[in-house]
């Protein structure tokens, strides 16, 4: 009785605690939000003086210098009238930006510009037969020149918006570059926080107390999943809706300034992707045959040999402990630093094999830097078949932990022989553990990318041997300092295809073979 | 008879493949203590002349900042374990202890969502990073990884096979389902937890690609990613490219010597591959 009074006090405390904390955050996303619009705004109006300055600087000087070389057929007068330009350019421009800058009338400064213009020209002019034409022509047309230019400067002035401002702002050298790219989801989620905590209230000052304690018990599996959802949503969901997406933006590109771009939409990336361009080599093809090759010899060599291993570790032997430690060393470390031991034991001329090799009278063999392309993947498929027999030998053996030992007690009554009990009764018994090894071998042996990084010194493309991760990741950061996002999702797709299908294997092959 | 050849066939099969399995870490650790010359004999020497030749380790610690690689690792590994192990914990009680509409449907769809590469995800994290303009910073090592929809997987499994007469006894009492998550859940599920902990943890620390992807300068890199950088930018010899390596190295394999049976374990249940 007493417990279910206090739960009830808890429920109620409880929305009355949602409210002011909704309230609070969704607040903080509005100011946010709007701190990072009119951040936005106040870089845009910044920018639209100087694109002013610039658009009547540059007009000013070409329409007023082809109105008056029209003026006149002489070749040297229309030299001397462009000397007269050249030799006010730099004062113009500061007298632009004066007037502007003082809040002077816009066609004013265009007309001072075009009038100090004109007079340095009338000046270089002197003396010369052009001179009268010249200058009526500039008088006759100064107030059409005025108006054109009044008009391109405006339109440049509306061509900066807050959106196109967006597009062209430098996350490196942009302060708030966060609040000011995100204005509008930090908006409509402070809006939608905040409207959440005006239901909360409402709620909670309309129902009785018995009610309050329901809306109250609601709200708290909310509270025990936020933080996990926080994470999952912006980290998985968003990146895995996005990608799908992006995987239809045609050379969807991240540029120098972080700002994004496509050309349009279509397959365009998966064409790429999978058929590569006219006359290049298929890059992303090759390094699906190579990781399919990897895959098709790396799982199940480990495959047997881990059920050997495992069985053997499954007898009854001393110095288990010792032996387990051994076998699952490799599990834990560092893959770039046994990659590493790996490269120098296949150094070619100081390197461990090569000395086994020579002992037993071969030939050094040029492992790493040969570039033959069955040589490097015999080095990665034993290097592949080393680091992944820990984890499946360790599934096997607590598969076989889990076989019914009663089973071969009574199979070695019958006189079974260990040969016979080992492929009659652990094989079959141990199946859907097998499954399941071949299975998760074949998704992780799919994305296989450390090992060729490190292997060949971070540049596998330079010996043939790309993988499938390796494509994506080399086409987010590729090597000239361009992020080719589209093509990667498109190849990241593909993969996720591969998985996928690897995924449904496994649920059917795990209801087939269910223990028995 | 029969059965002793056997014996000894069982065993020298073992031995031999423990063998080959711990034979790259003693080539490693044997060769960071080799000299210059000593590594350019052929065939080579099994051990090194002198033990306690600690002149590689000295070069390879002058040469790139490991002192700063190392602590960036720790740093990232403990705000990373620290901050998923709280999400999970809450996630996995939510989803196995309290009763709302959707549950079960939700947690099917995060399972679905297991199946997604997490080299599909980089690409848009990448993007986030950027965009959020953590880019080459710490923030960006830690951020992505801080709820595991595994690990809840993991946890919530533990915690739906803790009898519902706990929960109900508790609730008589008038204990808030926050303090029987910390009082009775969590400390029943250590094992579990323990288990989460050292594979997130050693995800944590071996993690390559997505440092490589998300640093820049030296004074971020963690320790697999500075020693990749050292070995292809320093161009340095082989004995202190080992010495580094075993730098590296090292603390994993002190952990899994003292926590061997709690990583098995975690292995065996979790299925995934380290």
């Amino acid at each position: 009785m007493v417990g279910i009074k206090r739960k009830h006090r808890r429920g109620v405390q409880r929305v009355l605690v949602h409210v002011v904390l909704f309230a609070l955050i969704g607040l903080i996303g509005i100011g946010l939000g709007v701190a990072g619009r009119s951040l936005l705004a106040q870089k845009a109006e910044s920018e639209r003086l100087p694109a002013r300055v610039k658009a009547i600087h540059e007009n000013t000087e070409k329409l007023l210098k082809t109105a008056l070389q029209a003026a006149t057929d002489d070749a040297k007068a229309q030299k001397t009238i462009q000397t007269g330009f050249s030799a006010k350019k730099k004062n113009v421009k500061t007298a632009i930006e004066d007037g502007l800058n003082a809040g002077n009338d816009e066609r004013d400064v265009i007309r001072a510009a075009l009038e100090t213009y004109i007079a340095s020209v009338d000046a270089k002019l002197e003396g010369s037969d052009a001179q009268a034409a010249v200058k009526a022509e500039a008088e006759k047309k100064l107030d059409e020149i005025v108006e054109s230019i009044a008009g391109i400067t405006d339109g440049a002035a509306d061509a900066i918006t807050m959106a196109s401002v967006k597009k062209e702002m430098s996350v490196s050298s942009t302060k708030n570059y966060a609040i000011m790219f995100y204005w509008q989801a930090l908006l409509i989620i402070g809006a939608i926080l905040t409207a959440l905590a005006v239901l909360l209230l409402i709620l909670w000052l309309k129902r009785d107390e018995e009610g309050r304690a329901a809306l109250g018990a609601l709200l708290e599996p909310v509270d025990y999943l936020l933080p996990f959802f926080v994470g999952v949503c912006v980290f998985t969901f968003y990146p895995m809706i996005r990608v799908a997406v992006m995987s239809f933006q045609e050379k969807y590109t991240l540029g120098k300034n972080a700002n994004a771009s496509f050309i349009r939409w279509g397959l365009g990336n998966y064409k790429f992707v999978l058929f590569g361009l006219e006359g290049t080599t298929n890059i992303f093809m090759r390094s699906l045959r190579n990781t399919a090759l990897y895959v098709l010899l790396t799982v199940p060599i480990t495959a047997a040999l881990s059920i050997l291993m495992a069985y053997l570790l499954n007898q009854k032997i001393r110095f288990n402990g010792v032996f387990q430690t051994a076998y699952f060393i490799p599990m834990v470390t560092t893959a770039t630093a046994v990659g590493l031991v790996w490269r120098w034991m296949f150094n070619e001329n100081f390197g461990l094999i090569n000395a086994i090799i020579t002992t037993f009278g071969g030939e050094k063999i040029n492992w790493l830097q040969s570039g033959n392309h069955a040589v490097s993947m015999a080095v990665l498929v034993i290097y592949g078949v080393w680091s992944s027999l820990p984890f499946t030998i360790i599934l096997l053996l607590s598969g076989l932990q889990n076989i019914d030992e009663n089973l071969y007690t009574v199979a070695r009554v019958d006189g079974s022989g260990a040969a016979r009990i080992f492929f009659r009764i652990t094989v079959p018994l141990l199946s859907p553990t097998i499954g399941l090894v071949l299975i998760i071998n074949s998704i992780s042996a799919f994305k296989v990318y450390t090992d060729v990084v490190v292997l060949w010194n971070g540049t596998p493309e330079g010996y043939g041997m790309e993988t499938v991760a390796w494509y994506i990741y080399n086409n987010i950061n590729t090597a000239d300092g361009t992020h080719s996002l589209g093509y990667a999702a498109a190849a990241a797709m593909v993969l996720f295809l591969i998985i996928f299908v690897f995924t449904m294997v496994q649920k059917v092959i795990q209801r087939k073979w269910v223990y028995q | 008879m029969k059965r002793v050849v056997l014996r000894t066939l069982l065993y020298l099969l073992l031995i031999l493949g423990a063998l080959i399995m711990v034979f790259p870490f003693y080539w490693m650790i044997a060769s960071s203590f080799k000299t210059a010359a000593e590594m350019n004999l052929f065939p080579p020497r099994m051990a090194p002349s002198n033990w306690f030749n600690f002149d590689n380790y000295v070069t390879a610690w002058h040469t790139a900042p490991f002192g700063t690689y190392f602590l960036n690792s720790i740093v990232v590994c403990f705000c990373s374990v620290g901050v998923v192990m709280f999400t999970t914990i809450l996630a996995a009680f939510a989803f196995s202890r309290l009763k709302f509409p959707g549950r079960d449907l939700l947690f099917t769809l995060l399972l679905s969502m297991m199946m997604i590469p997490f080299e599909l995800l980089v690409i848009t994290n990448y993007q986030t990073m950027v965009k959020l303009g953590i880019y080459d910073t710490l923030y960006a090592l830690v951020l992505p990884f801080t709820s595991s929809i595994f690990y809840t997987y993991i946890l919530r499994n533990f915690f739906m096979s803790i009898p519902d007469s706990l929960y109900y006894s508790a609730q008589v009492d008038g204990s808030s389902n926050w303090k029987y998550l910390w009082k009775v859940m969590v400390p029943i599920a250590r094992p579990s937890l323990v288990t989460i902990l050292l594979l997130n943890a050693m995800a944590s620390w071996n993690s390559f690609m997505w440092p490589k992807l998300v640093i820049v300068h030296d004074e971020f890199r963690t320790l697999p990613y500075g020693l990749f950088t050292f070995t292809t930018e320093s161009g340095s010899n082989n004995e202190i490219i080992m010495a580094a390596a075993t730098m590296v190295v090292l603390p994993m394999l002190i952990l899994f010597l003292f926590a061997r049976k709690q990583i098995v374990r975690g292995v065996a249940r979790g299925g995934i591959k380290g």
